[in-house]
């Protein structure tokens, strides 16, 4: 009789072997629909087995699952397969709206197409050499990781400083703290209109106004491709101050007053409290702030698409409306904004694991 | 005068001018929605007349009369789309996620990890990459230019699959062995104990739903094109390019249909949301 360890890892092994095999029968049926392939006697062969495989792949995965099961479940509760009835609706929605998708635009990204025939011929990493000449895409991609760069350090820092602002217990700060994470709540268009309106370039326009109280000359806000952008990174900035300054203030209420006290009864500064206690404390919130707000930077698209349609010239043009205007705009094009949203998701994965690399073990963990 | 008060009142003067500075910035925060219900009801002519006027010196309804009268867009639709699109979202993702976090809170099955595995990474992918293929699903299936690309895409709300089985969780084992013993089914457990017991963590899941659903702007953007099936953040850009010029009067009024029904839940539950906004499970 064999160990119910090792039953379980001859199940794992099999499910991830049947799984393999099919989707490696699913990619086969998806190219078989292509008219043109290469005529070899090898791949001919394997397309026409390309059913018995997807037929094999799913036996060999069913079959894995219920010895695993059974192996798992050995002396613990009886549910037998109840439990995958009940994930089964929520697993069939992920696997329809997040993994094949993301599988399918990688798998689209080699092909030219259009949206009515998407694989329409192969072209191998053509799309991304394109890409590379495309001044757009270029552009686009300067203008996101400029918007980036200072849309989450000035989050982060804004947020950092309201948490010790806002953070002792007081009415005044309850009623701050309500206040300041209000826009957070609100559509992003409709900020994006509010502040079209508020940055109107007219006489009437609220912050020209509201500047020329102090003597600033008028802004040209988003009628300049020199402020364009700037002025959807304030928007933005205003957006999401109150969130992140929530969170860490929720991290900073997590830290033991004995600390503090102790820090105090050693005649430790104000300054010196926070850099040594409060932001070594908060660090792992902090961390995963850092992250989220960058993953998030990089798709920003309501915002620029409601304030200055990417506008003007293509000063406020970004990756996601790229994407947008590619994938569905012009005619072929729908490989190169498969190409461009693989890239973003690129992007997105090798900056996390540049945080993890370079900060993780700066995240102190209690 | 004691010794007492005359300390609050030194205190007090001594905070002045801070607390005079943090008013101002809460002032920044919350004026720009100030300014577009102030702005909703000024007339045209005064909304852009200069000086710029704080408060409406003519009070009007004319920009929402305007709007309401569906001269340039049917509001209503937009509106009933809103509703629809919200509730049916909320609903659906109920109806998935509560045996889902049932079944990853309480039951030992062989899988479970990588089936978790996925519900993470739906957290982490944005709809900027998953759109196009959702896209192209829904063209084949005729279903592009309805309601149901707005709302099924989001039927599997991660983040509430995750929150709803730490509620689970929670639960005490001994509460549903005695249910057990008591011969309830498994129907009767999930639905008579679990998810009362958890009502607190439903009804944070759901706000949640309703601001991200209610403020979605890119997917009905993305996959709709008529007037009959588009939300209401839809709305603004068909009212912008009205014909008699940018109307902001009539634009923010617009916005006030918008922006009115998440202040007015927030105004009911602030705290609550605070909580559910801010709580993301780090440590």
């Amino acid at each position: 009789m064999m160990g119910e360890k090792s039953v379980r890892r001859l199940a794992a092994a099999g499910a991830v072997l049947g799984l393999l095999l099919m989707l490696a029968g699913a990619l086969l049926i998806k190219l078989s629909s292509l008219s043109a392939l290469p005529d070899h006697a090898l791949l001919r062969g394997v397309l026409a087995g390309r059913k018995v495989i997807l037929i094999l792949g799913a036996a060999l995965t069913g079959a894995s699952v219920y010895a695993g099961n059974i192996a798992v479940q050995g002396r613990r509760r009886l549910s037998g397969f109840f439990p995958y009835l009940l994930i089964l609706p929520a697993m069939i929605f992920l696997v329809l709206f997040v993994l094949y998708p993301i599988l399918n635009v990688i798998y689209m990204s080699f092909f030219k197409g259009s949206v009515l025939n998407p694989t329409k011929s192969f072209v191998g990493l053509k799309n991304y050499m394109a890409l590379a000449n495309k001044s757009a895409f270029i552009i686009s991609v300067r203008n996101t990781f400029f918007y980036a760069v200072f849309f989450v350090s000035l989050v982060v820092l804004f947020a950092l400083l309201m948490a010790v602002w806002l953070f002792d217990d007081r009415k005044l700060n309850k009623f701050a703290q309500t206040a300041i994470f209000t826009p957070h709540l609100i559509a992003t268009v409709s900020c994006a209109f509010i502040w079209r309106w508020i940055m109107d370039f007219n006489d009437y326009g609220l912050l020209n106004t509201v500047l020329g109280i102090f003597g600033v000359a008028p802004v040209p806000w988003l009628e300049s491709s020199k402020t364009a952008m700037w002025a959807i990174i304030i928007m933005n900035v205003w957006k999401n101050i109150g969130y992140y300054a929530l969170i860490l203030i929720a991290a900073m209420k997590s830290i033991p007053a004995e600390i503090y006290e102790a820090a105090i009864l050693d005649n430790a500064s104000r300054t010196k409290r926070f850099f040594r206690i409060t932001l070594p404390m908060i660090s792992p919130q902090l961390f995963v702030t850092l992250i989220l707000l960058t993953i998030g930077s990089f798709n920003v698209f309501d915002s620029v698409n409601a304030m200055t349609q990417g506008g003007p010239g293509s000063s406020t043009e970004v990756i996601a409306r790229f994407i947008y205007l590619f994938a569905f705009g012009n005619a072929n094009s729908l490989g190169q904004g498969c190409a461009a949203a693989v890239f973003l998701m690129s992007i997105q994965l090798v900056l996390t694991a540049a945080y993890f690399r370079l900060l993780a073990r700066r995240v102190h963990y209690q | 005068m004691n010794a007492h008060t005359r300390r609050r009142i030194r205190r007090t003067i001594r905070r002045l001018p801070g607390d005079a500075l943090k008013l101002a910035v809460v002032l920044c925060f919350v004026f720009p929605f100030y300014w577009m219900i102030c702005t909703a009801f000024k007339p045209y002519s005064e909304a852009i007349s200069v000086p710029v006027t704080f408060w409406p010196r003519t009070f009007s309804l004319e920009g929402i009369a305007s709007i309401l009268s569906a001269r340039s867009v049917d509001v209503m639709q937009y509106l009933m789309n809103s509703v629809v699109i919200t509730f049916g979202t909320i609903a659906l993702q109920m109806v998935i996620m509560i045996p889902a976090a049932y079944a990853f809170a309480r039951f030992e099955f062989f899988g479970k990890n990588i089936c978790f595995a996925l519900v993470l990474l739906a957290l982490m992918i944005p709809g900027q990459i998953t759109y196009i293929t959702v896209y192209l699903t829904m063209a084949d299936r005729n279903l592009l230019d309805t309601l149901w690309p707005q709302i099924l895409p989001f039927g599997a709300n991660a983040f509430g699959i995750f929150l709803l089985r730490q509620g689970f969780k929670q639960i005490p084992e001994e509460i549903i062995e005695s249910a057990q013993l008591d011969s309830a089914s498994q129907v009767q457990i999930v639905m008579q104990i679990m998810v009362p017991m958890c009502r607190s963590v439903l009804l944070t899941i759901m706000l949640f739903s309703f601001v991200s659903s209610w403020n979605n702007y890119f997917w009905p953007l993305v996959m709709t094109n008529s007037e009959k099936v588009r939300p209401l953040t839809m709305m603004l850009v068909r009212v912008l390019d009205s014909e008699l010029g940018t109307r902001w009067n009539e634009i923010m009024a617009a916005n006030l249909l918008i922006v009115l029904p998440v202040l007015g839940v927030y105004v009911f539950t602030s705290g609550r949301i605070i909580k559910a906004f801010t709580y993301n499970g780090i440590k």
